[in-house]
């Protein structure tokens, strides 16, 4: 990878006006070191202005992508690899404000410095930063392609990004762990590997509107026992038992949560063969500091599976997916089975000073839509609910056909009737695990689009009327590094600031033993409290066969 | 012990893994592995030792690698017991690399903590060398080094303060000078573990174990030979000082009952007693035995020496070596690389294993044996190793690879790669698997991070040149098999049977040999002759196919059953197989229906025939 002051660059020209002197000299320096020390690495011709330049009208080939995107003004360098035959390159980048950054190198990997891009970015927020990037052949003739022109959005981007990379698993898993990226620099964090709990499972990690105070991560653990790791208000605290996607108030005043059996199935075809049904699934709430889950009263349906709950941010409606369920006679059960689930969005109101549920209203249904409706996700401005829709079931993640939609709340609450949209952002493979800005202006979210089987985090500008910007690559200092990156990152959540919980906090809360167990209705009649298995066990219920 | 490990115990099989080596460090080049692996404590021996570890995957040069570790251990702990000034306990030093081979002769392998234990002791040794002279500058030194060592290579700290305190010890350098390494011990790991790492002071100190930062799994006998091999020195350097202490107190007390010389006119002086060896000597490098007796027998002694390190070495291997793990290493490996000619020869003598059984029946049908013989499984389901443990994916992989049933050979090199690490054998299945299924990217995706591991780099810029002349790969020849048998239709599994997935691949490609050849041997093996009748139909798949005695035999005994398709009466069956039959039925009639009685008397002449085995296997 050339970095400008790497001795593979082999020279670095910043010619804006009033550039630092000091600055030139030094490079200037570097350059000539490289010269006199580096075989083969010569300097660059730079085409002169009688030189002859072939000039193209497409663009170059970048990867990542990035080109005709609206990008954050907070986002760290886009670096990328030129995709182009050459032996010297040569970069540019201008908006109408700040100074250029320009950049000669004999590498195709191209890293940003990270000071300029951040002048350039501030200089032209609102704005527009153009790259022109030329490449020179063995036979020192210049090619310069299109001009590709980025949009400098004037609202930020959440700085963190919070998200968990493993290995493409199976049924067993190994080395994982939650990691906190600076998006405004390259700065990893690991937030909690799970080498420091005995290899088991941390996962669905949940920030109560962006909020890194206010923070679940569910732990898999037969060392430590299932467990829900709660932070707040910079403590973290344990609560042994299984539960699955939660939801917390934006009061902070309760939790909602889903009492989940997934089982993974193999297909026997498919190009990602995984799929996840859920046996059971019905939903509970809890409240900070208790460790009662009470069954939500108006919910209460062993015919139906409820999976995702997601509070509006006003608090007054609880949505979720729901989807009959089939295992209820396990008898009839097919391999055709799993693929007949097809889940509702739903929701049931709630008042918080009352303490008192509604009754379930439906918001998208199965037989209007002819989807299934996964991982409802809603703007923290309230306007907008991005959800997946996949063919049947409601694990996204493993579905290629999984695409990302959208809903106006505020016009279909006022019209009864909510329309929903495919949005701009989809590719043709797998799209899932959607998560909203702070200032509703952005989102994140797992595609496959670079290959079937790792997912990589993509960020998106959704403008007011809820139109999605070209997605790109969450960038990394080695522009190739997704390249031979051998884990997916899933459940990309963007933060408002790191998570203020050390590392070793959050283990020794998993680790504490006699931690409160909680108390999920059905467990404690069947005398294990702590071993969850989701709803009451009915009789002649047994498990779905997979291998 | 380079001879040894090489030709002997072949440590390429420690590399390979075989699904029983489930602790092998895996390495990449590049800044974003090793900034991974850095950023934990002992990060910089982690790396170190996963690096050296890739040698393995030569015998000759992972050979080579060990026996440097173990010399490098060996002579820094001979220099540590020369500075504690006890010469004759020398032959110590060979005692870790005895260890060594009989850690290795089990196929283990501890790259972490071995590298650990190494730095441990070359630190120590470089302080012995050149620590500086001043008390204060050494004070500072050893804060550094522990901190760096702990930092660095986590159980080093431990290793380097316990020797530096025990050379303290035995210098008589003073109480401080002792118990200051000690105390670095206790306290830089909980001091350097939060402050740089964040850890909390459990974690910090767990970093000391040798085996901390991997993934091991210890086996019971494992135990003691590493609590040995970090165990020793510090044990018998403190043997030796404090015998030295305790001889040292008891010359003293004799010097203060020594008869003193009073000369008229002076005041009493003790007769002068002579200064123990101090380290003087050491540092200098000379041993303390007698310069002429050595010079005396200089050669006998190296002769001596040699026939006995080499006799303790092959003692230890002999005793430690485990065999049967070594055949079922070589039996997988041979699977993996398709030498099938050699599976044979490598499993000859083998336990009774499931995994080697399977491989001699994949290598059966390979070699054109499994229509001639049945395979020696315990059961049916044993020929698609229908076993639940984890430990079970590692050869499913390469069974269903085989078999062309490509997502479930992506399902068991998923599973195992879970459990074994992303070992290059994995990874480069995976790879080509993913380039079957026109997954290219993906493909692309492990095969980058394949040329970023030694030893493969080359293989995976070969494909991904082929990859970018030919996209689609048709002309591959291994990716072409497996398009051309994998399943097209999908539908989620279920619970099969081997049977029911054999025929599953037989209805995606009725000329997929291999399953064919499976599903009639499952048939037999179960005596279901009905099932066997009814997928010997698709025989006809395969023009020009003569039946097999075997299953001429099968075949024979299927028509003569009550209710069999009159079809099977029109498949040819050779004379021989009648007389085979007749013979059998007469020998039985000798016996006077007593099949106990029959059965013995056929073995010999019929023990290898299918009605030998349908009248007379439980």
């Amino acid at each position: 990878m050339a970095k400008p002051t790497s001795t593979t660059t082999c020279s670095i020209r910043d010619t804006a006006r009033g550039a630092n002197a000091a600055r030139r000299l030094a490079g200037l320096l570097v350059a000539c070191a490289t010269v006199a020390l580096g075989a083969g690495c010569r300097p660059a011709s730079v085409p002169a202005q009688n030189q002859p330049v072939v000039r193209l009208e497409r663009p170059p080939r970048l990867k990542p992508d990035y080109t005709d995107l609206v990008i954050p003004p907070n986002i760290a360098p886009l670096n990328f690899v030129i995709q182009e035959t050459g032996r010297v390159y040569r970069v540019s980048l201008q908006g109408e404000g700040g100074e250029p950054i320009e950049i000669t190198t004999r590498q195709a990997a191209v890293s940003l410095p990270l000071k300029p891009w951040r002048q350039l970015l501030a200089a032209n927020r609102s704005g527009a930063i153009r790259l022109q990037v030329r490449a020179q052949d063995r036979d020192r003739r210049w090619t310069q392609f299109a001009t590709i022109t980025n949009r400098v959005a004037a609202e930020a981007v959440d700085p963190v990004l919070i998200y968990r990379k493993i290995y493409a698993s199976h049924n067993t898993w190994s080395v994982m762990g939650l990691y906190q990226r600076d998006l405004e620099t390259f700065a990893e964090r690991p937030l909690l590997e799970n080498h420091r709990f005995g290899y088991q499972c941390c996962h669905c990690h949940t920030l109560r509107q962006n909020n890194p105070n206010a923070a679940t991560v569910i732990i898999r653990s037969r060392l430590h026992d299932n467990r829900l790791l709660v932070v707040s208000d910079g403590v973290a605290e344990s609560f042994r038992g299984t539960v699955g996607f939660n939801a917390w108030h934006p009061s902070g005043r309760l939790m909602a949560v889903a009492i989940s059996k997934p089982r993974l199935l193999l297909h026997t075809a498919r190009n990602d063969m995984r799929e996840i049904a859920e046996l059971s699934g019905w939903l509970g709430w809890l409240r900070p500091g208790d460790t009662d889950i009470h069954p939500i009263p108006t919910l209460v349906d062993t015919n139906r599976l409820l999976a995702f709950p997601v509070w509006s941010p006003d608090g007054r409606h609880l949505y979720y997916c729901s989807a009959p369920n089939p295992w209820t006679d396990m008898t009839r059960v097919t391999a055709e089975s799993p693929s007949t689930i097809k889940y509702d969005l739903m929701r049931v109101g709630y008042d918080v000073e009352t303490d008192q549920w509604g009754r379930p209203e439906p918001v998208l249904l199965v037989r209007a839509t002819g989807f299934s409706v996964a991982q409802p996700r809603i703007s923290p401005d309230g306007r907008w609910l991005f959800f997946c829709a996949v063919a049947h079931g409601c694990w996204p993640t493993y579905d290629p056909a999984s695409d990302i939609y959208g809903v106006d709340l505020h016009s279909g609450a006022a019209a009864g009737n909510f329309v929903w949209r495919k949005l701009e952002l989809n590719s043709d493979q797998c799209e899932s695990w959607l998560s909203w800005s702070a200032n509703s202006r952005w989102v994140v979210f797992s595609s496959k689009r670079s290959s079937p089987l790792f997912n990589r985090p993509y960020l998106a500008h959704v403008s007011a009327d809820g139109r999605c910007s070209k997605p790109f690559v969450v960038p990394r200092a080695d522009p190739a590094a997704y390249d031979f990156e051998l884990r997916t990152y899933t459940i990309p959540t963007l933060a408002t600031g790191p998570i203020p919980v050390p590392q070793r906090a959050l283990a020794a809360a998993i680790r504490q033993p006699n931690r409160p167990s909680l108390l999920i209705p059905g467990e404690q009649a069947a005398g294990k409290p702590t071993a969850a298995t989701g709803r009451p066990a009915k009789t002649g219920e047994r498990d779905w066969p997979t291998q | 012990m380079w001879l040894c490990l090489w030709r002997w115990v072949d440590v390429s099989l420690i590399y390979h893994g075989g699904g029983e080596i489930v602790d092998f460090p895996v390495f990449f080049w590049g800044g974003s592995f090793f900034s991974d692996v850095v950023s934990h404590v002992g990060g910089a021996g982690r790396y170190l030792a996963a690096l050296l570890a890739q040698s393995l995957n030569a015998a000759w040069l992972g050979a080579g690698v060990l026996t440097a570790q173990a010399w490098l251990i060996g002579t820094a702990g001979a220099a540590v017991l020369r500075a504690l000034g006890c010469p004759g306990l020398m032959l110590v030093r060979f005692a870790p690399a005895l260890l060594l081979m009989a850690l290795y002769g089990r196929y283990a392998h501890f790259s972490e903590a071995v590298t650990a234990l190494g730095i441990g002791l070359l630190a120590a040794v470089v302080w012995l060398r050149f620590s500086p002279g001043l008390r204060w500058a050494r004070l500072v030194v050893l804060v550094v080094s522990a901190v760096a060592l702990y930092c660095g290579a986590g159980a080093a700290v431990v290793v380097f303060s316990l020797m530096t305190a025990l050379v303290a010890a035995g210098r008589g350098d003073g109480v401080l000078a002792v118990l200051f390494p000690l105390a670095l011990a206790g306290l830089v790991p909980g001091l350097a573990g939060w402050l740089l790492f964040g850890l909390g002071p459990g974690e910090a100190f767990s970093a000391l174990v040798p085996v901390s930062g991997e993934r091991v799994s210890l086996k019971p006998g494992w135990v003691p030979l590493l609590v040995g091999l970090f165990a020793l020195l510090p044990a018998v350097g403190s043997g030796a000082v404090l015998w030295r202490m305790l001889s040292r107190r008891t010359a003293s007390t004799a010097s203060t009952s020594a008869p003193v010389n009073v000369v008229p006119g002076t005041s009493p002086v003790a007769t002068p007693q002579p200064r123990p060896a101090r380290l003087t000597r050491a540092r200098t490098g000379h041993g303390a035995h007698a310069p002429s007796r050595r010079r005396a027998w200089p050669f006998w002694r190296w002769t001596l020496q040699t026939a006995g390190s080499v006799l303790a070495a092959v003692g230890v291997l002999f005793l430690a070596h485990d065999r049967q793990l070594q055949t079922v290493l070589t039996v997988d490996r041979c699977v993996y690389e398709g030498r099938w000619a050699d599976v044979p020869s490598a499993a000859t003598g083998h336990p009774p294993n499931l995994y080697v059984t399977a491989a001699l029946a994949q290598a059966a049908f390979h070699n054109g044996q499994l229509t001639r013989e049945l395979p020696a499984v315990r059961k049916p389901g044993d020929l698609l190793l229908h076993d639940q443990t984890r430990r079970a994916h590692w050869n499913k992989a390469w069974l269903y690879w085989d078999l062309g049933y490509v997502n479930q050979a992506l399902h068991h090199l998923a599973e195992a790669q879970e459990f074994c690490g992303p070992q290059p054998a994995l990874l480069r299945r995976l790879a080509v698997i993913h380039l079957a299924l026109t997954n290219l990217p993906t493909a692309r995706i492990y095969f980058n991070a394949l040329t970023r591991v030694p030893f493969h780099s080359a293989w995976a810029r070969a494909y991904l040149a082929r990859l970018d002349a030919d996209p689609g790969l048709s002309n591959d020849a291994e990716v072409a098999r497996l398009r051309r048998f994998m399943l097209r239709r999908d539908s989620v599994q279920l619970v099969w049977s081997p049977e029911e997935v054999l025929t599953l691949l037989l209805e995606a490609n009725p000329q997929n040999r291999m399953a064919f050849e499976y599903l009639i041997t499952c048939r037999l093996l179960a005596k279901d002759l009905k099932g066997f009748a009814r997928d010997l139909e698709r025989l006809d798949a395969f023009p020009g196919t003569a039946l097999p005695p075997l299953w001429e035999e099968a075949l024979l005994l299927a028509a003569n059953q009550p209710g069999a398709p009159p079809d099977l009466r029109q498949r040819s069956v050779s004379p021989a197989t009648h007389r085979r039959l007749a013979q059998v039925l007469q020998t039985i009639q000798a016996c006077g229906g007593n099949p106990e009685t029959a059965a013995r008397q056929l073995a010999p002449t019929h023990g290898q025939t299918y009605f030998y085995y349908y009248l007379f296997n439980p």
